[in-house]
């Protein structure tokens, strides 16, 4: 089922893992090295950076190609239906050299084939136009279907998080006009089931070659169980919110509920989560109830934010029930573009231009969500 | 998510390892809070400033200006105290900072002082007319503070500042949203300005003062060079072939010294900078003879060559190094 080579997937996954051995010095380099030699990789797989590259010059390249063919037919041959048939040909082409890629040049998220990928979907959508002719339902039903089978065969996060929420559309769409009052019910037992089957299935050893699969929709279905739930999301749906105690306390406690499985399980997925969706409940509540000022409520959380922290370094600078404040993954792309940096100059300092006569100093629109890019 | 392995990959073949080392790594790991309670901070910081400042302009008539300046002067001079307290002593190479506190508190100093500069210019029009002088005093004790504490996100800080003070935007969301870039006054500044920061990075490298700030130095000053450049190519658009040739000759010096210190970074962003430009002159001149099948016909093979280019590049520059 899956495009790329099994036994590479395999090795791949256990280079990784020692890699991180290594990197906690549970072996050391000899055994490392006995580990790689006995566990090659066939997959063309290029650093980070050429494969932001290959990935824009590959959908650049694309675009055109699309725009070259499409203007030469589409000139000749003056009807709308013709655009459909020509975007079928495209996902044809497309999908034919992303299968040649993988099989022959052992491209492996090298950037071409996610290009490819995305793009031979998007012809693949285009095409199946006439399933679905303005119909949400079966736009968001074919998207799903068709994110769906490229996810099996080529195990794709992005495609995996595609067909997940277009299926959640899909559910969403149909129930939509008669059976509103049931839709964040549904939408949380939808959540709910996923997010078990994606934990039971990370385990399971046949599908191995999926957990990064599971693993991005483990983290959406805990969103979507959130958002569901979120007393905003439903007094959008329905100006009059049935049963506003339950939403409430949804909104309120599955953040707490998270972060405290999350710990308790020291599953960082539950409680990067609950982090995020606390900061949700806290701009939920303060939109429809105004319990402090703007400002003092800044500084109160931020005091208590500052506090927590401080108390938490102070507590786990000797490891405590098997937590610490040392980090531990080794050093990712983000650390060495010191992103930080950027992000503190983004959000602290928006320095205007002096520009001519009048005065302006960095009073600084602190807006930039920077609190974002750990995942 | 690194810590989430599932746990068949944690199963390490038996051969090539002993069981002890095995029984060690696939037992309790530890489990780090560190990002987490890092980004807690960071919000903490920025929200204790905002709403700081959102309570000082709320509640200014009552509360007066020479006690909002005193306070501000408290808290910077404080925050300096502290970290001048709490170093290591000065050295040119890399310094780790003390605590994790250290690196906030910093950051407060500066942010603290850069109002407190600006209120004084603004309550009681210290440097009168000189509206340089009001940036220009901030801008050096950033520098200073980036240096003698060592602190990357100052040096971001006092950057910013620098192209401020020349009348540019550079953080990184609206540098191009806020700059006019039709005015060659400002791509002159820009470009003078991406030298100037290329030398300071080449001078820290080479005379190895604080060389760990040179990448900094020299991220900032190739995009900001990079994007005057080509903004002076799109908008006026009075001297196509002059301007590519600056580009190109700029894009050259980038990629051989890129390609010197195997940075893939660098030769990338150069590459794509360059063929940005190549694009635009080939379009554009194909399009005065009204032509657009070449210009379609010549994007499409160049960016494939270009694909195959970087693919054997990558093979002979493997790691993800910056520098």
């Amino acid at each position: 089922m899956i495009a790329y080579n099994k036994q590479s997937l395999d090795s791949l996954s256990i280079q990784e893992t020692a890699r991180k051995a290594l990197f906690d010095k549970y072996i050391d380099q000899a055994a490392y090295d006995r580990i790689i030699a006995a566990h090659p990789v066939s997959f063309y797989m290029p650093n980070i950076f050429a494969r932001v590259g290959l990935y824009i010059l590959t959908w650049v390249a694309v675009l055109f190609a699309w725009g070259l063919v499409g203007l030469l037919l589409f000139t000749s041959i003056n009807e709308e239906e013709i655009l459909y048939g020509i975007a079928f040909l495209f996902a044809i082409a497309g999908f034919f050299m992303l299968e040649l890629f993988i099989r022959e040049k052992k491209l492996f998220r090298a950037g071409i084939d996610d290009a490819l990928l995305l793009s031979s979907c998007v012809a693949l959508t285009g095409a199946l136009h006439f399933i679905y002719r303005e119909n949400g339902v079966m736009i968001a039903a074919t998207v799903c279907i068709v994110s769906l089978l490229s996810t099996a065969r080529y195990a794709d996060r992005l495609m995996a998080s595609i067909c997940y929420i277009s299926f959640l559309a899909a559910v969403f769409l149909a129930m939509m006009p008669e059976a509103m009052a049931a839709i964040p019910f549904t939408l949380m037992g939808i959540s709910l089931a996923g997010y078990f089957a994606c934990r039971k299935m990370l385990k399971s050893f046949s599908l191995r070659h999926y957990s990064n699969i599971f693993t991005i929709v483990s983290i959406l279905s805990l969103c979507s169980f959130y958002v569901a739930g979120n007393f905003y999301a439903v007094k959008t749906l329905a100006p009059v919110v049935p049963l506003p105690g339950l939403f409430w306390a949804l909104t309120l406690v599955t953040p707490l509920v998270f972060i405290y499985l999350g710990l308790r399980k020291k599953d960082v997925i539950l409680l990067r989560s609950g982090l995020i969706y606390i900061a949700a409940a806290v701009l939920t509540v303060r939109y429809f109830h105004s319990v402090l000022p703007l400002a003092s409520a800044m500084i109160v959380a931020g005091l208590v934010l500052v506090a927590l922290s401080w108390w938490l370094i102070r507590y786990l600078k000797t490891p405590k029930n098997g937590f610490t404040y040392e980090p531990l993954a080794y050093p990712s792309a983000t650390d060495k573009l010191n992103i930080s940096g950027l992000i503190i100059s983004q959000t602290f300092g928006g320095t205007h231009q002096p520009s001519g006569g009048d005065v302006q100093f960095g009073g600084g629109s602190g807006g930039g969500g920077g609190a974002s890019g750990d995942y | 998510m690194n810590q989430n392995t599932p746990a068949h990959q944690e199963e390490l073949p038996p051969s090539a390892i002993t069981e002890a080392q095995m029984k060690a790594f696939s037992g309790q790991r530890l489990f780090s809070l560190h990002w987490e309670i890092k980004v807690l901070l960071y919000l903490g910081v920025l929200l204790l400033s905002t709403g700081l400042g959102i309570l000082v302009y709320e509640n200014i008539d009552t509360i007066g200006h020479q006690a909002v300046l005193a306070f501000i002067a408290i808290l910077s001079a404080g925050s300096f105290f502290y970290c001048y307290k709490q170093s290591a002593p000065f050295s040119w190479n890399k310094v780790e900072s003390p605590n994790p506190f250290f690196d906030y508190i910093l950051l407060l100093g500066c942010l603290t002082f850069i109002s407190f500069i600006g209120y004084l210019q603004f309550a009681y029009t210290v440097f009168g007319t000189k509206y340089g002088l009001a940036t220009a005093i901030p801008l050096v004790v950033l520098f200073f503070s980036a240096y003698y504490f060592d602190h990357l996100g100052v040096l971001s800080l006092a950057i910013t500042n620098l192209a401020a003070w020349l009348g540019i935007t550079v953080t990184p969301m609206r540098i191009l949203s806020d700059n006019d870039f039709s005015s060659y006054r400002l791509i002159a500044t820009g470009m003078g300005l991406g030298i100037f920061l290329l030398v300071l990075a080449l001078i820290s490298q080479k005379k190895n003062l604080k060389a760990h700030f040179a990448f900094t130095y020299r991220n900032f000053g190739a995009h900001i060079f990079f994007i005057s450049c080509l903004a002076a190519f799109f908008i006026g658009y009075n001297l196509p072939l002059t301007w590519f040739l600056v580009l190109s000759a700029f894009a050259a010096y980038m990629w051989i010294t890129a390609y010197k210190e195997k940075s893939f970074y660098f030769l990338l962003i150069t590459l794509l900078y360059e063929y940005l430009g190549l694009c635009t002159i080939v379009i554009r001149a194909f399009a005065e003879i009204n032509e657009i099948y070449p210009s379609i016909m010549f994007v499409i093979v160049s960016a494939i060559f270009l694909c195959y280019y970087l693919i054997q590049l990558s093979k002979k520059i493997k790691h993800d190094r910056v520098q």
